[in-house]
């Protein structure tokens, strides 16, 4: 049989022209036949894939070239920090695992006492990057927000160390593919340990103040663009601010109807502004005049706690190294309010 | 004797149309009717679309252009300036701030906006295109010394 | 806690997108240039969020529509046209005859062109309030939280002026005491 050469338009780049919608680029070679069994083949095999499901989920390490170590060693080089190799395999394994393995070891029937597993649990890293990450967060929050009562300063405190932010960060810096765990994927819970696990080991390999500015830059970070009102809800925001006008020695607040638009319609609008003794306190808009009222009152708790829109930025990176904790003290508190730290 | 001109004479059956037509009908996917599932309708909706989007790319960024000038015009109304006014004066200070840029001002950083607005009065009252602006009372809040 | 939008930009959303209600008077004005005026009012255009597909038009609520000044001779010679659809059935009607029949409708119409051709014609058109006088339902006047400036200055007609003030008006010359005017 006489071999044919045939010529081929082939289309030579995935990419769409940029210039126009359905313009591929194109060329033309010359082939030994024109493949016409790859449409049937493409074909079948994506019904087989639709009939076959999605892939089922597994770890990493099922896949031939998974390499532990250099995981290990890219994870630290990652965030630019150096552990030593037997803490951060330490900090890594979560009792579970542990547990899981000697299981499996009576279930083969190896004797424990034999081949033991020479393996240590990262509980006590946990302990010690949680104190060093509950004392830092709160010294730095009062740093930064010196005139919000000790009550908003837990509350910001409590949002921080949540599972659910300690997990976000923990599988955003690659945590979720190296733990050693018996749950997979891992629970929250575990992610959040394990993070917990990694500050103490920095803290246990390098110094403090380096796992201290490791939990600036990833955890307290996740307060930046964040509204503090909306991590501390203040249930009646009048009676707080009553309050403190009344520990100041000031006259209470008086609500005043600024403007007012459309007041017999569904879409009616209010301007509340909230005065002490003819002094402007704090204003905002609302769809009745409770609810003005309520975030009006809510404003000028926000002026006096300086938590206003334009406060000034949180230190990070080159000032946060810079900043120099030496407030030990507690804010003052709602039911104490102190003269000296209002405006 | 290899005679490799003779193939191309020869009746062969071309590539696959299959993927050809996919690539006009994937363009056709959301069109209605039989103008989305047979080829020789599809074909010409589908150049007919792409001529509009053609020109819906150009229109589009003149449309653009001009929400963006109503929007400093009614910004300017608030202040009152005229529009052509403050932006013969920006240009004139070497504001380069586009029509975009001060549209986003006006909405989102109306402050600003309102010193851009002062800047281009002062600047208009310092050096005065006429009698008129030369008259009225400078605009408040703007300390130069002839720098504008 | 995680909100979707935090408690104070709500309201500070609510009240951006806040309809304002103004009032316009439109003693002495011309139809056609306060047409304008409202219609730019009526879809937003005096905002700087305008965008003519997000609903950001305010109401106006317009008073005194029957003192309205046409320009010109426009009273006898603006024709507004209408057929009924049947044969013969055209129609021409002079404003002063539109004018009389409702004192609303010249400016109703000239709003109603200045809106353009869109869509949101109808919309913006449900927004305008118009009024013969100065009398406005009290629930309607509750509403109203601004008002437009008037295009013109409105004048004075000589019989508002009192007896003691055009005594005192300047004058350039007096009249001869046998000069009959009228």
């Amino acid at each position: 049989m006489a071999s044919s050469i045939v010529s081929v338009v082939r289309r030579v780049s995935l990419m769409r022209n940029p210039q126009s919608l359905y313009h591929f680029q194109f060329e033309i070679v010359n082939s030994r036949s024109f493949k016409r069994w790859v449409a049937p083949t493409l074909k079948i095999m994506k019904h087989r894939r639709k009939k076959a499901g999605p892939e089922p989920l597994r770890h990493r390490s099922v896949w031939l070239n998974w390499n532990y170590t250099a995981e290990l060693y890219a994870f630290g080089r990652r965030l630019n920090e150096t552990f030593r190799d037997e803490t951060l395999r330490t900090a890594l394994i979560h009792p579970s695992y542990l547990e899981q393995e000697e299981k499996q070891r009576q279930d083969l029937g190896v004797p424990s006492q034999a081949v033991s597993l020479k393996l240590e649990h990262n509980s006590g890293l946990v302990a010690s990057g949680e104190s060093l990450m509950n004392t830092y967060i709160k010294q730095y929050i009062r740093q930064a927000f010196p005139k919000v009562p000790e009550e908003g300063i837990c509350e910001i405190w409590e949002y921080l160390v949540s599972v659910d932010v300690l997990s976000h960060v923990a599988t955003h810096i690659g945590l979720s593919d190296i733990i050693l765990c018996a749950d997979f994927p891992p629970e929250k819970i575990t992610l959040a340990k394990s993070l917990k696990a990694i500050i103490g080991a920095l803290e246990f390999d390098q110094s403090k103040e380096r796992a201290e500015y490791f939990i600036q830059d990833f955890v307290i970070t996740q307060l930046s663009d964040k509204c503090i009102f909306d991590l501390w809800d203040i249930p009646n925001p009048m009676a707080v601010l009553q309050n403190i006008l009344e520990k100041e020695g000031k006259d209470p607040a008086e609500p005043r109807l600024l403007w007012q638009a459309g007041s017999n319609t569904i879409l009616a609008l209010y301007y509340v502004g909230i005065y002490s003794n003819r002094k402007f306190l704090g204003k905002a808009p609302g769809e009745t005049l409770a609810i003005a009222e309520e975030m009006a009152a809510r404003d000028a708790l926000s002026r006096i706690f300086g938590l206003t829109e334009n406060h000034k930025p949180l230190p990070f990176g080159k000032q946060g190294r810079q900043l120099i904790i030496n407030n030990n003290e507690n804010n003052s508190s709602l039911s104490n309010w102190m003269l000296s730290k209002s405006i | 004797m290899v005679f490799l001109s003779f193939v191309n004479c020869m009746r062969v059956k071309g590539p696959d149309k299959f993927w050809k037509r996919r690539q006009i009908l994937k363009l056709a996917a959301h069109f209605y009717g039989r103008k989305r599932n047979c080829y020789s309708i599809a074909i010409r909706s589908v150049q007919k679309a792409l001529q509009h989007a053609a020109y819906g790319r150009k229109v589009k960024k003149l449309e653009r252009i001009n929400l963006w000038k109503e929007r400093i015009t009614a910004a300017c109304e608030e202040l009152n300036i005229p529009y052509p006014l403050l932006m013969e004066n920006l240009a004139r200070c070497d504001i380069a701030l586009s029509k975009k840029t001060l549209a986003d001002l006006a909405i989102w950083e109306p402050r600003t906006f309102k010193c851009l607005t002062q800047i281009a009065a002062a600047k208009n009252q310092s050096y005065p295109p006429t009698v008129k602006a030369a008259l009225q009372p400078p605009p408040e809040g703007v300390i130069t010394r002839g720098m504008l | 806690m995680n909100r979707p939008i935090s408690t104070y930009k709500r309201v500070q959303q609510w009240a951006v997108f806040g309809r304002l209600w103004f009032l316009f008077d439109a003693k002495w004005q011309n139809p056609f240039d306060s047409a304008e005026k409202i219609a730019k009012y009526l879809a937003g255009k005096h905002k700087p969020i305008y965008h003519p597909l997000s609903d950001v038009g305010d109401h106006v609520v317009v008073i005194n529509t029957k003192d309205i000044a046409l320009p010109n001779k426009e009273w006898r010679y603006r024709m507004y046209y209408h057929h009924t659809g049947f044969a013969g059935g055209s129609s021409w009607t002079s404003a002063w005859e539109l004018h009389n029949k409702d004192q609303t409708k010249v400016l109703w119409k000239a709003v109603y062109k200045a809106c353009g051709g869109s869509l949101l014609r109808h919309n913006m058109m449900e927004r305008l309030h118009l009024f013969p006088d100065d009398k406005i339902p009290q629930e309607l006047m509750e509403n109203i939280s601004d008002h437009m400036k008037q295009l013109r200055p409105v004048p004075k007609a000589l019989h508002e002026y009192t007896e003691e003030e055009i005594k005192n008006f300047p004058k350039v010359f007096e009249w001869p005491e046998d000069y009959v005017l009228n």
